[in-house]
């Protein structure tokens, strides 16, 4: 009993480590004043999912919203330490947590998508964006329950650098 | 025995014509003070050097909507019940223990951060609290090199429906080509 105690408060400890590396990496650079910060609360989203039109654009994309709970963005498009950062933000990238998606390799450009799967399998809960280059750096993370056939059309909702690679995302990769 | 009965009537008494005044106070300064916990900053530097400040009651923006031209601005400006504004155009005297305090006392609030943007020296910070889909209040925090720093503080009565002429209208003036759709279509959801 003491034992199976012990492992149960090892595993989330662990968990909770595994789900700060991310946080952290946010939270250091957060400050950074080379650094575009965003941080989109669930509530903006859940508010946002409640507006109608008659377009059916948006009626897809508030498929998407609605079922979002938080966006967080760092961006940094004149910097000299791109691509260390990006291989900062690799490794401490917890690997057990998330699978590999999507690499790309362009010229100095690496693009990374990993994600989070849900306990059942199905859904996405968390996707994770890293594009770094020697003069850039982007980590994008979008949490929630996330569609990929539909995640494509958030790129062009979101004006951010980094986020047209998003539209990379195919359901069938 | 009777002395002593009609002694503790008096002193009774007495406590109660003391009491009842003691206690309508009592309810008046703890409700000032619930209001001035949201409000802590604006209270606090209304009077700073340099702070341009100013609070609209509702009824001078149901006045003033009279002259504005478009209807839906109108409806909206007559649901506002209160703006506090706080402008320092050449320093941000706000600490960052004012800004933690007010973060703390938001959160007991129920006033939910939605938004935060943060891009070099520049910061917008966007605060709400909504009841039954209406938006009852939304704080805006706001520091700029070029353009000041300080925060405006709107309650009222919003709903979604409300926000379409006004997201219109931000929509017309936006420089960028919006990916959204059109936002005049826009109608609040029954959600």
């Amino acid at each position: 009993m003491p034992l199976l105690s012990f492992l149960l408060l090892a595993a989330h400890f662990q968990a909770t480590a595994q789900n700060d590396a991310i946080t952290q990496f946010f939270k250091q650079y957060a400050e950074d004043e080379r650094f575009t910060v965003v941080y989109v609360a669930p509530k903006l989203f859940s508010m946002v999912s409640k507006i109608e039109t008659d377009d059916a654009d948006w009626d897809k994309m508030r498929d998407v919203v609605k079922n979002l709970t938080g966006l967080r963005v760092l961006s940094a498009d004149s910097i000299s330490d791109g691509l260390s950062l990006y291989r900062n933000a690799l490794d401490k990238l917890p690997a057990s947590e998330y699978s590999e998606l999507l690499t790309v390799r362009d010229g100095n450009e690496n693009v990374r998508i990993w994600t989070k799967d849900s306990k059942s399998g199905s859904v996405i809960e968390e996707l994770l964006l890293i594009v770094g280059s020697p003069d850039s750096f982007t980590l994008l993370s979008l949490t929630g329950k996330i569609n990929l056939e539909n995640i494509s059309s958030l790129s062009k909702t979101l004006d951010i650098e980094g986020a047209e690679h998003l539209e990379k995302i195919h359901p069938k990769n | 025995m009777n002395r002593i009965l009609s002694i503790k009537t008096v002193f009774f008494h007495t406590i109660n014509d003391f009491a009842r005044p003691l206690f309508v106070a009592l309810f008046l300064l703890l409700g000032h003070d619930m209001h001035a916990q949201d409000q802590h900053l604006f209270w606090k530097y209304k009077e700073y050097d340099g702070a341009i400040s100013c609070s609209v009651p509702g009824w001078v923006l149901h006045l003033g909507s009279v002259f504005l031209k478009e209807k839906e601005s109108r409806r909206l400006v007559r649901k506002i019940n209160n703006i506090k504004v706080l402008v320092f155009e050449n320093n941000n005297p706000f600490t960052r223990q004012d800004i933690e305090r007010f973060q703390r006392r938001a959160k007991r609030r129920h006033l939910d951060a939605w938004l935060t943007i943060r891009d070099g020296q520049t910061r917008v910070q966007l605060y709400g609290k909504t009841r039954r889909n209406n938006i009852r209040k939304v704080v805006v925090l706001f520091e700029s090199p070029d353009a000041g720093s300080g925060m405006v503080c709107l309650r009222g009565k919003l709903q979604l429906n409300d926000l379409k002429g006004a997201l219109r209208q931000a929509e017309k003036q936006s420089p960028h080509k919006n990916p959204m759709p059109l936002l005049s279509k826009v109608t609040a959801s029954k959600v």
